[in-house]
């Protein structure tokens, strides 16, 4: 996930913060606390802490085109999901982030993270995301098409 | 048939529900129908008919321990029985049926924080957060720093 490594000078430190979300039941009644930990990627510089960022992304027309071609050929169509994406994606660039708010570690409060896989928050995390989960995809015989 | 027919009055005895005229009838149709029975009657099928009176003991002997062992194979591990919390009894149970349970609304916050100082006042959401550090825990494994073994392991920890 990260290196716990000495503060380096010259180098840009992310910021991260708690975010904090209920997840409601069908009739609306909180069932779970989430938290979540997210880089403050507003404060990332483009060319140093990341290049790309475009990501594409399934439109909801675009998944009701696929719905009417399976329903018209009689396909059979499957479906999946990866759970904590983002977490599983794969940095390229070297990010620094701060510890955890309030959960520093009270030896080295000053020591930050050398990220080693994605945040939420971070510019290139989507981008990061699409690109492991394509090369994955065509390393499997798919193709784009 | 003889160790067959005491086998079943055992059996009706144990159960107290069914009359023991119907389980008295020893056609061969209806053992497939006492379904959780079915195995005893079967072990008692097998045993040698020479040995009346000690085939049909033991089988009720195995019918009971059967039903003993049916409740507490579980448990016969290295944690002790009294120390299991609630009822061991009660049947499975989904999360759509927790969901309904008022009792966890005890456990969860209703209020969505803002700041870290408000999440650290309840402890619902200090639980949450610690989750969340356990989880980025757990995915910091030995020999994740390259690509190949981080995709391995994550299919692994998937179970694929």
């Amino acid at each position: 996930m990260w290196d716990v490594v000495p503060k380096p000078q010259q180098k840009n430190i992310i910021g991260t913060k708690w975010v904090f979300r209920n997840k409601l039941n069908e009739q609306g009644e909180v069932v779970r606390n989430k938290a979540r930990l997210v880089a403050q990627g507003y404060s990332q510089q483009e060319g140093i802490d990341y290049t790309e960022t475009l990501a594409p992304v399934a439109r909801l027309e675009a998944i009701r085109l696929l719905l009417s071609y399976a329903v018209n050929h009689g396909l059979i169509l499957y479906q999946m999901d990866v759970k904590s994406a983002f977490l599983n994606g794969v940095i390229s660039e070297e990010v620094f982030v701060k510890q955890p708010p309030d959960f520093e570690d009270l030896k080295h409060p000053n020591n930050v993270y050398k990220l080693k896989k994605l945040l939420h928050g971070l510019k290139q995390a989507p981008r990061a995301w699409y690109d492991r989960l394509s090369n994955f995809l065509i390393k499997n015989d798919f193709k784009i098409g | 048939m003889q160790d067959f027919n005491f086998l079943l009055q055992g059996e009706s005895i144990l159960e107290q529900g069914e009359s023991v005229a119907d389980m008295q009838v020893p056609e061969d149709t209806s053992e497939p129908d006492q379904t959780p029975e079915s195995e005893e009657s079967l072990e008692a099928e097998l045993t040698p008919e020479a040995q009346d009176e000690v085939a049909s003991d033991e089988a009720q002997d195995g019918s009971q321990q059967a039903n003993q062992s049916k409740n507490t194979f579980k448990y016969k591990s290295s944690h002790p029985e009294d120390q299991i919390i609630g009822n061991k009894e009660s049947p499975r149970r989904t999360r759509s049926y927790f969901r309904q349970e008022e009792s966890m609304i005890g456990l969860l916050s209703v209020i969505e924080p803002t700041t870290v100082d408000e999440a650290l006042s309840d402890d619902g959401w200090i639980l949450a957060m610690q989750e969340k550090l356990n989880q980025f825990q757990r995915m910091m494994c030995v020999g994740c720093g390259t690509q190949a073994s981080a995709e391995e392991h994550y299919w692994n920890k998937m179970g694929i």
